[in-house]
């Protein structure tokens, strides 16, 4: 019954509906459930349970902040995606230890062609290119991570950061400027 | 704080499986968690055990000091008494 009613809805309409009925808001945790939970367990290199929770609490918190939530073109699931990389990176920050995320040799290699290297990195070269995106400010280093490790387009990224396509690109393009004056 | 590694066990990053997110997608449980987190309880505060035990302290306090102000109230009428049979 209650997918028949929210079937023929827009985004925009359940959105508007969730606004004041938080059982619309179901259609919308459906709807963007795996896209969340996938960007958080890419982020957290696969780490289930916690990827699990959260996911959960950037629900939670979307749910919340639903009134707050301005239309302004840019599709729902990058606010959510938001709002999910703001609380890894509060979980991060709460750590005490370091939480080592894995690199992967195909997801190196996009960013090494990137910075213009006609051969693939020697494992030297791999290890330092790490050390210095581990030496990132961590605003710089969610972007790398969001182009090169999540795989996201410029369009994308935009939407996240609600700024304009052109933007994110030169954004990410004196991020790799610089990389490459170090590599 | 996060540390990036090189992993080099396997050429590509790992992906959720379908079965891992179908456990952890629950709305249900989603949005009690959430009516926890923003409604206000809706016991009313006399219903309280703690809170009904306090007013039944201070009550008990009030009582005892309003006893012992009368009892102090006719100990001095019958001093004063007293001292005017005294005269």
């Amino acid at each position: 019954m209650f997918r028949r009613k929210s079937q023929n809805l827009t985004e925009a309409e359940l959105i508007q509906r969730a606004k004041n009925d938080a059982s619309y808001f179901e259609y919308l945790y459906e709807q963007n459930f795996e896209k969340v939970y996938r960007f958080v367990f890419k982020r957290l290199s696969g780490n289930e349970e916690i990827s699990g929770e959260l996911t959960q609490i950037t629900f939670i918190k979307a749910m919340h902040a639903l009134a707050k939530y301005e239309d302004r073109g840019y599709a729902f699931s990058s606010w959510l995606i938001r709002i999910a990389q703001n609380e890894i990176n509060m979980y991060f920050r709460k750590l005490k230890k370091n939480y080592h995320v894995d690199i992967h040799e195909n997801q190196l290699n996009q960013l090494s062609v990137e910075l213009e290297s006609e051969h693939s990195f020697t494992i030297e070269q791999q290890e330092k290119l790490i050390n210095l995106l581990n030496g990132l400010p961590e605003d710089k280093l969610d972007l790398i991570e969001l182009r090169f490790f999540n795989g996201l387009s410029f369009k994308e990224i935009a939407d996240i950061y609600q700024i304009t396509e052109a933007n994110a690109k030169m954004k990410i393009y004196r991020i790799i400027e610089k990389l490459k004056e170090q590599v | 704080m996060r540390k990036f590694k090189l992993n080099k066990n396997s050429k590509d990053a790992k992906e959720p499986t379908p079965e891992q997110m179908k456990r952890y997608k629950d709305f249900a449980t989603l949005n009690h968690q959430y009516e926890r987190l923003t409604k206000r309880s809706r016991k009313r505060l006399y219903q309280d055990p703690k809170f009904f035990l306090l007013i039944l302290i201070i009550g008990i306090v009030l009582l005892l000091i309003f006893l012992e102000s009368k009892e102090s109230d006719k100990d001095t009428q019958n001093y004063n008494s007293i001292e005017t049979t005294n005269d």
